[in-house]
């Protein structure tokens, strides 16, 4: 399991290369394309934001670098994503591994329907974590999550009392108790209200302190704000990546300037 | 579209009013009548059965003066002899519960496990192979179940123990496999409805597929599973034909899961047609009728139950 100790030597590597390395990656559902031959760099401790219109590939990209995509039959890959000097898309690769280093929130909030804390336990025994620790984790994620205040004093109740942006906020804390290196969040706001949408996006920031975060999201003011580098892809294919201040200011592509003032969505 | 011609209409307060006698409304009250009458018509015939059947069941208690405790607790059964006559129906009682719960225990591990097979494992295979597989065993007459359990399952179990094979093990594997499609297409569909969502979160989070069916997915389906084997239960403790073929139908109570036993129904379906109408034996009958209206009143309850939790 090379996955699993992946991430020590990392931290110190930073400096000099990406944290992790697309290249050539083309992703097949089938006979039809959806990603096309994208080869970028995902910086660490950095928010790298994924931009685009519907249908141009961006949560496939996503999902493929926690290998999500396994679950459809029918995708299959070309290219390599490397990651601490081996690629993500070996075979070889333990995918569970993987996924616990590689955390991910998805487009709508997901809790399981069972009490708040045991959707933070629910993944740490399966790892087999000392119950001695569990109790600490679970503070430590649900305070990162900027959830711990709301909802100490009722761990046990169901999660789906919860309102849809304290959902969320305990997806991303369930994420963050696995102690990941990498969070993938697949247009984590777009089912929450505004109010919400901002204490996600300020937790983000807050967060990309200690990991690493790639972002899919159809909100390009949101990109603008959280994000350090923008990739914008349409139709599958990376149009242009780059610092997202530079990217939204000063676009070199046509197609991304088009995007970017609504000539097209 | 600019040419619509808004002079045709009348007054806004014609127009909205209510017509009383437009051919829509009549359309309106002509459909309402069909469907009106098809409810009451199933809610009058369930009322009627019950109550035939509570009258006729409650005559050998009432009119014949048996005593309700010891037709639910007698040991023996002889109600057609000349003179001393016995009604214990406790061992057809013991043995319809018997096989029902057998079944159950038979059947539920199977079942729920081929569900998950079907939608968790093999999705394709599983819906373009067992899928068709178990409906053609819904579509199987019970007594072409009897006749294999007469011809294979009797005869195997005669060889393996002391017994002579027609036995409360026969009628449990019979009986077993009936209801295992019933199982097994209701869990299905239950496993189905868990939203890829919480599966979704559950491999996000490193979670291996065994651990994800077993920790997310059968916790949230569990009500509906539940719902599953109790409605294969309520159709193991109807049915009649098969298990009256392979069980014996020894009055007396079994020893063992190898021994002879009669349940409700095999006693019904066997005796029914030589008593004479009105007398002991024909309204007893009728009374074990009665047990298994009741019992079947008890598996609705209890699926309504299960299926009123889940929805908190």
């Amino acid at each position: 399991m090379q996955a699993s100790d992946l991430g020590k030597e990392k931290k110190e590597a930073n400096a000099v290369s990406p944290l992790m390395d697309i290249k050539n990656l083309s992703v097949f559902y089938g006979e039809k394309e959806a990603v096309k031959n994208v080869s970028m760099p995902i910086e660490g401790n950095k928010v790298t934001a994924f931009i685009g219109p519907s249908g141009c590939g961006k949560s496939t990209l996503l999902r493929t670098i926690n290998r999500m995509n396994d679950q459809i039959d029918s995708a299959h890959y070309k290219g390599e994503i490397m990651y601490d000097g081996v690629n993500l898309l070996d075979k070889k690769i333990d995918v569970v591994s993987l996924r616990k280093e590689i955390g991910m929130v998805f487009q709508e909030p997901n809790p399981f329907p069972k009490p708040i804390i045991t959707n933070l336990t629910h993944a740490l025994k399966f790892y087999r974590t000392k119950k001695s620790e569990i109790q600490g984790i679970v503070e430590t994620a649900l305070k990162q999550a900027a959830l711990w205040d709301e909802v100490k004093n009722r761990l046990n109740s169901s999660a789906q009392s919860l309102s849809g942006g304290q959902q969320q906020r305990l997806c991303i804390a369930r994420a963050l108790a696995l102690k990941p290196q990498v969070l993938l969040l697949d247009e984590p706001t777009s089912a929450l209200d505004p109010i919400s949408s901002a204490k996600v996006e300020d937790l983000i920031i807050e967060l990309k302190k200690h990991y690493t975060i790639a972002i899919v999201t159809h909100n390009m003011e949101q990109a603008a704000r959280i994000s350090d580098y923008t990739t914008f892809m349409y139709n599958g294919e990376l149009i242009e990546y780059g610092e997202t201040s530079r990217l939204f200011t000063n676009p070199k592509e046509q197609r991304t300037e088009e995007y970017l003032t609504g000539k097209f969505s | 579209m600019s040419n619509i011609n808004h002079s045709s209409t009348s007054s806004s307060t014609h127009r909205l009013i209510k017509n009383k006698n437009g051919s829509v409304k009549r359309n309106e009250l002509r459909g309402k009548v069909v469907v009106y009458s098809c409810a009451a018509l199933i809610i009058i015939a369930t009322i009627a059965i019950t109550l035939f059947l509570t009258i006729k069941g409650l005559q050998s208690f009432i009119v014949n003066g048996v005593n309700v405790g010891e037709f639910l607790t007698g040991l023996t059964w002889s109600p057609s002899g000349e003179g001393d006559v016995s009604y214990g129906a406790f061992p057809f009682i013991f043995g319809s519960f018997s096989v029902t719960f057998l079944a159950a225990l038979f059947a539920a591990p199977l079942g729920i496990g081929s569900a998950i097979f079907m939608t968790e494992i093999a999705k394709t295979w599983g819906q373009k192979v067992l899928q068709p597989v178990i409906e053609i065993l819904v579509g199987i007459p019970s007594v072409v179940y009897g006749l294999i359990g007469l011809t294979v399952i009797v005869p195997l179990i005669r060889e393996h123990s002391s017994g002579i094979g027609f036995s409360l093990l026969a009628g449990m594997i019979v009986v077993g496999v009936m209801i295992l499609p019933t199982v097994t297409s209701i869990s299905a569909d239950a496993l189905k409805s868990i939203p890829q969502d919480i599966k979704d979160a559950s491999y996000g989070l490193g979670a291996t597929r065994w651990q994800t069916i077993y920790k997310v997915i059968l916790p949230a389906a569990m009500p509906s599973l539940a719902t599953a084997v109790v409605l294969g239960m309520a159709r193991a403790f109807g049915e009649a034909l098969a298990v009256q073929m392979v069980i014996g139908n020894s009055k007396a109570l079994p020893e063992s899961i190898t021994d002879q036993a009669a349940t409700l129904t095999s006693i019904i379906t066997l005796s029914m047609g030589h008593t004479t109408y009105g007398s002991l034996h024909n309204n007893l009958l009728w009374s074990l009728g009665l047990i298994l209206l009741v019992m079947s009143y008890v598996f609705i309850i209890i699926i309504r139950f299960i299926s009123s939790r889940r929805k908190v």
